[in-house]
């Protein structure tokens, strides 16, 4: 199977674990939409569905806001956040992140830090799950600490260069 | 002193609906001391409580001020829900959550909670 076919197949499947928790149609489905703001998404969806992904690949997922993550493993090196509202280099990280919310208008200098849940679309779960299982199924706070750490090595040369 | 109230409503409805087609997800969210206190003498479960149950763990994160984006990274069975000799509720945190409880201060815990057929509710305050 193609990795092209397996992402898909992924997808696929992350999408059913989604539309049955959240009882959706087919046709009211779109995998880019906020849960919570287009769905109703509450609390327990998100533990149902992520406690159904872990089981069904297999995968530790990442548990935690990563932003919280992100603040407590960079916060020598970047000021994500200021006085709980996102800074540039804050929207900077969560689109490197977060690519899926690239295009949300939520997300710009100044939101406060509390906007992350509702970026959160199915897309999010199917490029954890994918990173999980192209990484030799390594944990999600593995790999995201190592996303971190790559983040840092990026940004910081960038820095230095310019 | 210095107290933080947090409040949660479930519908019951829902929560039955999931924990039916998902038996584990059970067990994911509570201690086996909560199952039992939620278990009537014909052996089924008594969802109205068990809603209680997740409203009170949820009203503890609102008084923390820990969000549903930090929901994942919580063991919710680390937050306990027990019953006094007369039956009143009271909170018992372990874990992490105890730990980051009694890193922000908190060192005492009030609860209610009430449920309905459809609505299961909780107030928990949480004093600094």
């Amino acid at each position: 199977m193609s990795i092209q076919a397996e992402t898909s197949d992924v997808q696929k499947q992350v999408y059913e674990v989604i539309k049955d928790v959240l009882i959706l149609e087919d046709e009211e489905f779109s995998g880019d939409k906020s849960l919570i703001d287009e769905y109703d998404a509450e609390s327990i969806d998100f533990l149902d569905v992520s406690f159904r992904l872990s089981r069904m690949f297999g995968v530790t997922l990442f548990r935690g806001d990563f932003l919280t993550k992100a603040l407590s493993h960079l916060e020598e090196d970047f000021e994500f956040v200021k006085a709980g509202l996102l800074t540039e280099e804050g929207i900077a990280l969560i689109k490197e992140r977060m690519p899926e919310a690239e295009n949300n208008e939520l997300l710009k200098v100044g939101a406060p830090r509390r906007i992350m849940s509702q970026l959160f679309c199915a897309e999010v779960w199917v490029r954890q799950v994918n990173e999980l299982l192209s990484n030799n199924k390594m944990t999600g706070e593995a790999y995201l600490e190592k996303w971190l750490d790559e983040y840092k090595a990026r940004h910081t040369s960038e820095n230095t260069s310019s | 002193m210095r107290s933080q109230v947090g409040v949660d409503i479930v519908w019951i409805p829902d929560f039955k609906r999931k924990i039916i087609e998902n038996p584990a997800l059970l067990d994911h969210l509570f201690t086996k001391l909560e199952t039992q206190d939620c278990t009537k003498l014909n052996s089924e479960l008594s969802y109205g409580s068990l809603a209680a149950r997740f409203s009170v763990k949820e009203s503890v994160l609102k008084t923390m001020e820990i969000g549903l984006d930090d929901l994942g990274g919580i063991n919710l069975k680390s937050i306990e829900v027990r019953k006094k000799n007369g039956g009143a509720p009271y909170i018992h945190l372990a874990d992490d959550i105890a730990t980051f409880a009694q890193e922000m201060g908190v060192f005492d815990w009030s609860v209610s909670i009430s449920h309905s057929n459809e609505y299961a509710i909780s107030s928990v305050v949480g004093n600094f």
